[in-house]
């Protein structure tokens, strides 16, 4: 497991904000994605999705689309489609590059037609090994399965980052959340790179297991910081790890960015990130 | 300014003053004589040669019962008194004097000792009309809470500019924040789950599309190809077609509830935002409130301001987190333009309930209220900040005392005050703002000379209603044996109120022989203080000099006959060679 994005001119990964013509970009998951190419020196890829279904569902005679707020059906014009989307997908791609001028982070286009999951697999194999992808949708309930699947099927993404419709802000203390020793290291460093560009603390929650495996876990982590004060360590045993337990000490904490392992004991597979998302003020960099 | 400076030779012009018409008589007539100007004393060593028509009985002033008070001008004192003890409404004095007389100093003793049996006068102040920019509201506070009102209005904005912001960043507010949109959007989007499932169950997919979404013939999970579709059996596709025309309304019924959820949710986030403000708001006014639970103006107004600030709470948010006592103070609360309108403008400030009723004299300041045309934000919010007040106000509730000899009424000030006097009220003059009228319940006591108040009667012909008390100061008295004994007593008087040596029997009669030649031209004796107390404080200092106990005739004539010689031109002396 690695938690990193290579650097703009390493030519070998960036950060992919995968969106689609038709949908809003969350602000969070904007803000998310600059935060960390600006952390990580990447360069930032604005992916627009156009879904080949709508071509289809257009060609339909009796097929109709109902709007938001209850109009009328209407017929979708199939000559109509591909203009409006492509107008739509010069929309997100101005928002991207008018934001990223800002922070100069580099900015790379793309748009593709295609599912989610096959347009963020072809740029990311066309990037190289070290990407990270940003959802600009904000989870919801379908997320989860959705992230499951992206992971299972894309290679060359080290880590998926989504946000709750309620998140709130990236500054803040950056946490990584450890479950498994072997994540310590990477996640501590990502969390190191998130934290360093705004001055921000870093905190290490070594989350789950009884008190024995924490005391065991604690000293573990310690050795690898070698007597740097550069993380504070908390530990989260089992008696009150809950979701919501966690949720409300990031909270106090005034956290921004949690890295998370998707389908470990705080994420389990089947359920977990929807509700986490929810009670979480910002972005989650979900890990393997 | 309502007065400007005369030009020296028009007031010193005899004529002038010997023609004051019979029409400007006092409804308390005084001794109507023709005042010499005495103050520069007499001229002529030999004219000093009075004293011995002079038989006084006592051996230094100190023996003498000494007078206190305004010699020789008691129905000066009556007159006023008349005035500063009527109830009547729009009752006025004007005391005409020329200068050396110690009118000033008498007239003003008299307002505060009179001014000390009242009780403070109510405080004024300014505040926003929240219903009506345009018109500031006046209110009348018991004295002493007007400042208190504004003092404590700054310090609750002061708090709440740090707390409010620190109030909307709690966890406890966003989540509850949390709480209502995810209960709102819980409902739609698990109608929307409902029906994509139902759709599902049927081969039909729910698409996502530009505006909204769409329902399409699926198989496994995919929409199927329109070329695929039309291969179908013409009963297959017909009953697709009808499942998606049955599915379409259900999909707007469940479409048009999130707009209604979108507002609902606006109106939860709004009233839990109202009432998150209102709970920090009441906090920061509890004390205020409870101060001013007496006064029922204050109260009113209080609450129609935090009535406001909850709906106006976005003004404490600076772009970051604020935590509590990090605040800006009130002197930047003050200066902050956003929160004029809140601000409490002190037009008349009588401090506590036992400091007395006020005593204002003018002294250059502005008569009336004013307002600059355009105020200084800009804006009509918080104008009523911009309101000056002037002398008016200042002595509302006691006492004005205006020393206008030597000047001549111009611009509109005049005009303005004897408007603003007659009607008992004031009304600020702006082309914007109508505050609204300050009553005056006040006293005014003028002091002219002759040639100043008949250019004040020239300038306002009504005039004399409005100062119905007009009284004129005594030039001069009888000479007779008594009141020389009087006299006697009056220096003792000024010498013991100045801390001087006593005077003896002759040296009395040495300063009552000067006064005489100083009324020569009307006889008896001048009744001008000013020069006696020039003689009497050279005389003490010679005295003191020469280690003497008492003055005494030999040091009087001695600064008779230094005056003589500083009145004598030198003549050089020239050498001829």
């Amino acid at each position: 497991m690695i938690a990193h994005v290579a650097e703009a001119d390493e030519n070998s990964g960036r950060v992919v904000l995968q969106m689609t013509a038709h949908c809003d970009v969350a602000p969070m998951a904007l803000a998310a994605a600059l935060r960390i190419a600006r952390s990580f020196s990447a360069g930032l890829e604005s992916l627009v999705a156009e879904d080949p279904e709508l071509f289809d569902f257009a060609q339909f005679d009796f097929a109709r689309e109902v709007t938001i707020g209850g109009g009328l059906p209407q017929k979708i014009q199939s000559g109509e489609l591909e203009p409006l989307l492509q107008r739509l997908a010069v929309l997100r791609h101005g928002e991207v590059v008018a934001a990223a001028r800002d922070v100069a982070v580099p900015v790379h286009c793309r748009t593709v037609r295609g599912d989610q999951a096959a347009a963020i697999a072809a740029a990311c194999s066309e990037n190289g090994p070290w990407n990270i992808a940003v959802l600009a949708e904000p989870v919801t309930a379908q997320t989860e399965s959705h992230l499951a699947g992206l992971f299972s099927t894309i290679a060359d993404v080290t880590g998926f980052v989504a946000a709750g419709r309620g998140a709130r802000h990236t500054d803040g203390p950056v946490v990584a959340i450890v479950e498994q020793l072997a994540h310590a290291e990477p996640m501590l460093r990502a969390a190191e790179r998130l934290a360093a560009g705004m001055g921000e603390d870093v905190h290490l929650i070594l989350f789950g297991g009884n008190a024995d495996d924490l005391a065991w876990m604690e000293g573990q982590v310690r050795l690898l910081l070698d007597g740097r004060d550069s993380a504070e360590l908390i530990l989260s045993p089992d008696t009150c790890a809950s979701p919501e337990a966690l949720a409300s000490v990031l909270q106090d904490l005034g956290v921004g960015f949690a890295i998370a392992q998707l389908g470990g004991a705080l994420l389990p597979a089947g359920g977990g990130l929807a509700s986490f998302a929810k009670l979480h003020d910002g972005p989650l960099f979900l890990v393997r | 300014m309502f007065f400007r400076r005369a030009k020296k030779d028009q007031a010193e012009n005899p004529e002038v003053a010997a023609a004051l018409p019979a029409e400007v008589a006092p409804d308390i007539i005084p001794d109507i004589i023709d005042v010499p100007d005495e103050t520069q004393g007499t001229s002529g060593e030999a004219s000093r040669d009075c004293s011995t028509s002079v038989s006084l009985d006592f051996s230094t002033t100190s023996d003498l019962d000494a007078y206190d008070g305004w010699f020789g001008q008691e129905h000066v004192i009556a007159a006023i008194q008349s005035v500063l003890e009527s109830d009547a409404p729009g009752l006025h004095a004007c005391v005409v004097s020329p200068p050396g007389f110690g009118a000033r100093a008498a007239i003003l003793k008299m307002l505060h000792a009179h001014a000390q049996s009242r009780s403070a006068a109510d405080d004024w102040v300014y505040v926003h009309n929240f219903e009506d920019a345009r018109r500031p509201l006046a209110l009348q506070l018991p004295a002493g809470q007007g400042r208190h009102l504004a003092d404590g209005m700054l310090e609750a904005l002061s708090e709440l500019s740090a707390t409010v912001p620190a109030a909307f960043a709690t966890g406890e507010f966003n989540a509850r924040c949390r709480q209502v949109a995810d209960e709102h959007r819980a409902g739609s989007e698990a109608a929307l789950a409902d029906l994509q499932h139902k759709a599902a169950e049927q081969n039909i997919a729910l698409l996502r599309t530009p505006n909204g979404y769409g329902l399409a013939p699926m198989h496994d999970g995919k929409v199927v190809k329109p070329g695929v579709f039309a291969q179908l059996p013409h009963a297959m596709r017909s009953d697709i077609e009808a499942r998606i025309a049955a599915l379409q309304p259900q999909l707007a019924d469940v479409l048009i509830q999130p707009a209604q959820s979108i507002r609902e949710q606006h109106a939860a986030l709004l009233a839990l935002r109202s009432a998150t403000a209102q709970r920090v708001v009441d906090a920061a006014f509890e004390w205020l409130e409870q101060d001013l639970a007496g006064v029922p103006r204050a109260a009113a107004f209080l609450g129609r301001a935090k009535a406001s600030l909850v709906r106006n709470c976005d003004i404490f948010h600076s772009g970051g987190a604020v935590s509590p006592g990090a605040g800006p103070g009130p002197v930047h609360i003050a200066g902050d333009p956003k929160f004029r309108r809140y601000l409490v403008n002190v037009i008349a400030n009588n401090g506590a309930p036992q400091s007395g009723a006020p005593v204002h004299e003018l002294k250059g300041c502005q008569l009336c209220m004013s307002a600059p045309a355009t105020n200084a934000s800009g804006v009509i919010d918080g104008a009523h900040m911009d309101l000056v007040p002037g002398a008016l106000q200042i002595a509302n509730g006691g006492y004005l005392f205006a020393d206008v000899r030597g000047l001549q009424p111009a611009g509109d000030g005049w005009l303005a005050m004897t408007d603003a006097l007659t009607a008992g009220a004031e009304i600020a003059r702006h082309p914007a703002l109508q505050p609204s009228p300050v009553p005056l319940n006040i006293k005014t006591v003028v002091l002219a000379d002759d040639v100043t108040y008949r250019r004040m009667c020239d300038a306002d012909p009504e005039l004399s209603s409005l100062f119905r008390v007009t009284v004129r100061c005594a030039g001069r008295m009888d000479r007779s044996a008594d009141n020389e004994m009087e006299f006697a007593r009056w220096i003792a008087g000024l010498v013991a109120q100045n801390s001087q040596l006593p005077l003896t029997a002759a040296a009395v009669a040495a300063l009552i022989g000067d006064s005489a030649l100083r009324a020569e031209k009307s006889g008896g004796l001048s009744l001008a203080q000013e020069p006696l107390i020039q003689v009497l404080d050279e005389a003490h200092r010679g005295a003191m000099l020469a280690e003497d106990k008492v003055i005494d005739a030999g040091h009087v004539q001695h600064v008779f006959a230094q005056r003589q010689a500083r009145l004598t031109p030198r003549v050089p002396a020239v050498t001829l060679i």
